[in-house]
């Protein structure tokens, strides 16, 4: 008696003890269901190591740690300057101050203008307060908002015909529904202004927006593409498997370790976001595919005997691949804890422990039932039966020479194509046109500004940032940035003081100008730091120990590249212009920039563990190191040629594709495992290379068919999200496990020959 | 003789407890404010000297230094006063003077060293972050009490200090950066102990809590430590004031534009 046919004897055996843990395992499961939450903060996928995230949390600390809503306002066509709308707007400006959480609004009309008047600097806001509009203040602000490089193209398109109005709120800690009451006041106030201004328009964008975005699809995606799932599962399963039974008790299965999964988010207190919450359509597809390795090998022996010893007999010759297949593909997906975000290594935890439990859910379930159909009832069929299988392995045998030129030449294109991949990720336009959220951002960064930016924190290395050296460094760098393709508006304080110097001397534009020593421009700042009204202070720009100060350049940016290619070549400019003044770009849009390269990178290394062990249990369970060594062919191969593909007609990944590889792997490394077991036993008992591969693919040639088609659907589906991740996730997958099937079928049995004619 | 002991009891205690039954909240508020300022001035004039320690969040800190003069006006309508700072260096000597009405806005002027010119400041801002500090200029100083309604709320123990503090919550008559102050003044001495400040949409804003009172002169009682707290950014400023120096004998003249230039 094998070890196998002692536990499939003890699983039978203490069948009903099973069942019950197994139930009270599943109920403890799910008992972790009402802890889940949706995450709604953009920041969960940056890891608390990440240098950007890092360099962002020093930016909040000196400065302020405050998030931006921008509401863009469009007045109807040709009123933008008339009396009404400018009212109007000041209105909206009043309001906006009554958001939760409010630290300051910015509009046009509550802008700080200052200007001499004889021996007076005025610093007002540009449009007064209190009094209603005259055409006269219409008309002035008329003349110097537009001309304003402090407003434009920030709070005024550049074309004048769209305001905005900036609204920074600082979300406190431990109120989880901070973020909900700021968008709800601000949904609110928009209804409001909607009703009072007939014919604006108004659109609105940003993290807190965002972020609830961020949740909102994950929970679209929970609540319909994990269903929808669930649904072609279970009617794949039916087409394939004519056996109600076996149907049934794999549906059940297959819910019930889907569940399990989200329930375990829940005990291990993950939010999910939009990156986690589909992950569970993984566990669901990857356990039915357990489920039909084990009927369709039951289907097999039940064409000679009856229910219970052929269900003993495909238990336990299914023991062993399938548990190996399931632990590797665990490992793959434990694989993804190298990666930087976290919601990449939630992902990766939740689905290994669904993934266990299934295992265990198949073996004990499905047996019992399968075990009690009737005695000598007819076999149930399947789509796919054995000469069907016999005839596709004289097919591929007669043409291997072909695959083993068709795929080299396959992968040499594939290389050329992954040369050509771009790394593209923005929280923003991670969401499809779907949201509204998205639609509402691409129309504020069309109409008014652009909506990434660059944050370059300055530290003076002694004294403070008011030394004249130190100012004219970073006013060139300013001007610079100013110039740079993408750039739409840049904000300095450098801008103010040469203003305030300019006023000093009666608005002469010759003073306009950095002043001669630092503490004139301490002073000039000071004065007009007395002037403003509260909330419009100026430590969103200047740190309270005068260290350090920022620039902020606002970008309008279509991929992320735009993004990393200024921040080199700002950082470029700096060392060679102003080396006493230097300071690296930070801020979220150069984190989300760069995150796919910091993931990638990570991911490397827990590739190459995850292949390591995987193959180690390969050679182990195969007791054969070539054989081991040769298995690696089909499933490397898959991921090399989907990327290929990929590069060549959707050519940006983002950073779903960092973990797809490492993933994979673990998963198109089952079919491998299921056809080399089967054809190592058959050349074991003696068997001719090409009898034993016809036979194998009669045996389990099926099996990963339907396997694979299992998958290629459940990611597909994936794909249908609307978030780009899993847009991304979803379709490299569903890619690469149809290659590795085309691989498994077609170049594995040509390289398995040619190295048994050369060995 | 039942019945009139009962009367005469009702009237000692009706007699006794009238002022207060005749007093309304708006009335009581505005008395215990008043009381609160008198206490307070009749000074003639005062200097002393402040310091500032901004916390961030997190931690790090930073100190502004400043030497404070105020003078009252000959006709008790308002003062002067002028700080000049001393820290942090480059804006050493620069000099903020206010002359405060009882009836009308302030005016503000800032002597500027470095450039040797003053500039008056227009009235429109003035309320925002004083040096980067939590405190609004306004903050610092004592406010007028006729320019704010004043609404008694309750008697209740002190929250920073042994005794009762009535509760008072005043609201600015003007446009006011602040929707509503409630303030904590003791019984036993009428000194502010606590100000809670709300922001326009009613939201607590911060908080400032006064301590170390100390009499000066036999006369004035002075704080020797404001602490403000933001509860929006977590940020804190400490303002410790010390050398206390009361009827030193300044003109109010002095205190004057043209005058600021030759001020060290």
């Amino acid at each position: 008696m094998s070890a196998a046919d002692r536990i499939t004897a003890w699983i039978f055996a203490s069948q009903k003890g099973l069942l019950v843990t197994i139930l009270l395992l599943f109920l403890a499961l799910i008992a972790g269901l009402p802890h889940l939450r949706f995450g709604d903060d953009n920041r969960n996928f940056l890891g608390a190591g990440n240098a950007d995230y890092l360099q962002i949390q020093k930016i909040e600390d000196a400065y302020a740690q405050s998030t931006t809503t921008m509401i863009m306002v469009i007045p109807p066509e040709g009123t933008a300057f008339e009396p009404a709308t400018l009212d109007a707007l000041r209105r909206m400006t009043t309001d906006s101050w009554q958001t939760p959480y409010v630290l300051r609004v910015d509009s046009a009309v509550n802008y700080s203008h200052s200007y001499a008047e004889g021996e007076d600097i005025i610093v007002e806001p540009l449009l007064e307060e209190d009094v209603d509009v005259t055409p006269e203040m219409a008309a002035r602000f008329a003349d110097i908002a537009p001309g304003s490089d402090e407003l434009v193209n920030r709070l005024i398109a550049a074309d004048g015909r769209a305001y905005g109005i900036s609204i920074d709120v600082v979300l406190p800690d431990g109120v989880p529904e901070a973020r909900r009451d700021v968008a709800d006041f601000l949904a609110g106030q928009r209804a409001e202004w909607a009703a009072d201004y007939p014919g604006f328009e108004f659109r609105s964008t940003g993290s807190v927006l965002g972020g609830l975005t961020l949740a909102q699809a994950a929970r679209d995606d929970a609540i319909t593409l994990v269903p929808l799932a669930f649904v072609a599962a279970i009617a794949l399963l039916a087409l394939f498997i004519r056996s109600a039974r076996a149907v049934i008790a794999s549906t059940l299965i297959v819910g019930a370790a889907t569940l399990a999964t989200f329930g375990v988010a829940g005990w291990l207190g993950i939010q999910l976001t939009a990156g986690t919450a589909i992950s569970p359509l993984a566990v669901m597809v990857l356990t039915s595919a357990s489920c039909v390795h084990m009927t369709l090998a039951w289907i097999r022996e039940r064409e000679t005997d009856d229910p219970h010893p052929a269900t003993l007999r495909a238990l336990s010759t299914n023991l062993a691949p399938i548990t190996v297949a399931t632990v590797t593909t665990a490992i793959g997906f434990l694989g993804l804890n190298f990666a930087d975000s976290p919601p990449l290594r939630e992902m990766g935890d939740i689905v290994a422990i669904g993934l266990i439990f299934g295992l265990a859910a198949v073996f004990v379930v499905l047996p019992f039932t399968l075990a009690r159909a009737a005695p000598g009832s007819p076999a149930p069929k399947t789509l796919l039966n054995h000469a069907m299988m016999e005839g596709l392995a004289h097919r591929v045998l007669a043409t291997r020479m072909v695959w083993l030129i068709v795929f080299p030449a396959v992968i040499a294109v594939s290389i050329l194509g992954i040369t050509r991949i771009g790394f593209d990720d923005n929280m923003l336009r991670y969401f499809d046109d779907r949201y509204e959220f998205r639609r509402d951002t691409d129309a504020v960064q069309e109409r008014l500004t652009g909506l990434d930016s660059l944050t370059f924190s300055f530290e003076v290395p002694d004294g403070s940032v008011f030394e004249p050296g130190f100012l004219r460094d970073i006013d060139r760098f300013t001007l610079w940035l100013k110039e740079q393709e993408h750039v739409v508006s840049v904000s300095s304080i450098t801008d103010i003081i040469k203003r305030m110097n300019k006023s000093m001397s009666a608005d002469d534009p010759a003073e306009n100008r950095i002043a001669n020593s630092r503490e004139a421009n301490a002073q000039l700042m000071m004065f007009y730091e007395l002037s403003l009204p509260i909330g419009l202070d100026l430590n969103t720009q200047i740190d309270v120990s005068r260290l350090q100060t920022r620039v902020t350049a606002f970008i309008r940016s279509e991929h992320s590249e735009n993004l990393r290619t200024l921040a080199r070549e700002a950082e470029v400019w700096m060392a060679q212009n102003t080396p006493d003044t230097e300071a690296i770009a930070g801020g979220y849009s150069i984190a989300f920039a760069r995150i796919t390269e910091r993931n990638n990178r990570q991911m490397l290394v827990g590739l190459g563990v995850v292949l390591a062990l995987v193959s180690l249990i390969l050679m182990l369970t195969l007791r054969d190191v070539k054989m081991g060594a040769i298995s690696l062919v089909p499933n490397l191969v898959p991921a090399l040629m989907a990327f290929g593909i990929w590069g060549i007609t959707f050519q940006d990944v983002n950073l779903g594709s960092t973990v797809v590889t490492t993933m994979t792997f673990g998963i198109v490394v089952d079919d491998t495992v299921h056809f080399l077991m089967h054809y190592l036993a058959r050349r074991k008992r003696g068997e001719p290379p090409q009898e034993a591969m016809a036979h194998t693919f009669s045996v389990v040639g099926a099996a990963i068919i339907i396997t694979s088609i299992a998958l290629i659907v459940g990611f597909a589906i994936m794909a249908l999200s609307g978030f780009a991740i899993n847009q991304h996730i979803g379709a490299l997958t569903a890619i690469v496990i149809g290659f590795a099937l085309l691989a498994d079928l077609l170049l594995l049995p040509a390289v398995l020959l040619r190295f048994e004619r050369t060995s | 003789m039942r019945f009139s002991g009962l009367l005469s009891a009702a009237l000692a205690a009706l007699l006794f407890v009238s002022p207060a039954l005749a007093e309304t909240a708006e009335e009581k508020g505005y008395r215990i404010s008043r009381q609160s300022a008198d206490t307070e001035t009749g000074f003639r004039d005062m200097s002393v000297e402040g310091e500032m320690i901004l916390y961030s969040a997190r931690g790090s800190t930073s100190t502004r230094r400043f030497t404070s003069r105020t003078v009252e006006n000959d006709d008790n309508q308002g003062s002067r006063s002028l700080l000049i700072f001393d820290w942090p260096g480059d804006i050493r000597n620069t000099a903020l003077l206010t002359h405060s009405f009882d009836s009308a806005r302030d005016d503000q002027w800032l002597y500027l060293p470095a450039v040797r010119k003053v500039r008056r400041i227009s009235s429109s801002g003035r309320s925002g972050a004083f040096v980067g500090s939590e405190f609004a200029y306004e903050d610092m100083l004592d406010q007028n009490v006729d320019e704010f309604t004043h609404v008694w709320q309750r008697t209740e123990p002190c929250p920073n200090a042994p005794g009762a503090c009535d509760v008072i919550d005043r609201q600015s008559k003007n446009s006011s950066s602040y929707s509503l102050q409630r303030v904590w003044i003791d019984q036993t001495d009428n000194r502010t102990r606590v100000i809670q400040y709300f922001d326009r949409r009613g939201a607590h804003l911060k908080t400032l809590t006064i301590s170390d009172y100390q009499k000066y002169n036999d006369a004035y009682w002075r704080p020797a430590l404001m602490d403000m707290t933001n509860h929006l950014t977590g940020k804190r400023t400490e303002l410790k004031w010390s050398n206390y120096r009361f009827d030193t004998g300044v003109n109010p003249t002095e205190f004057t534009p043209n005058a600021l230039r030759n001020i060290r």
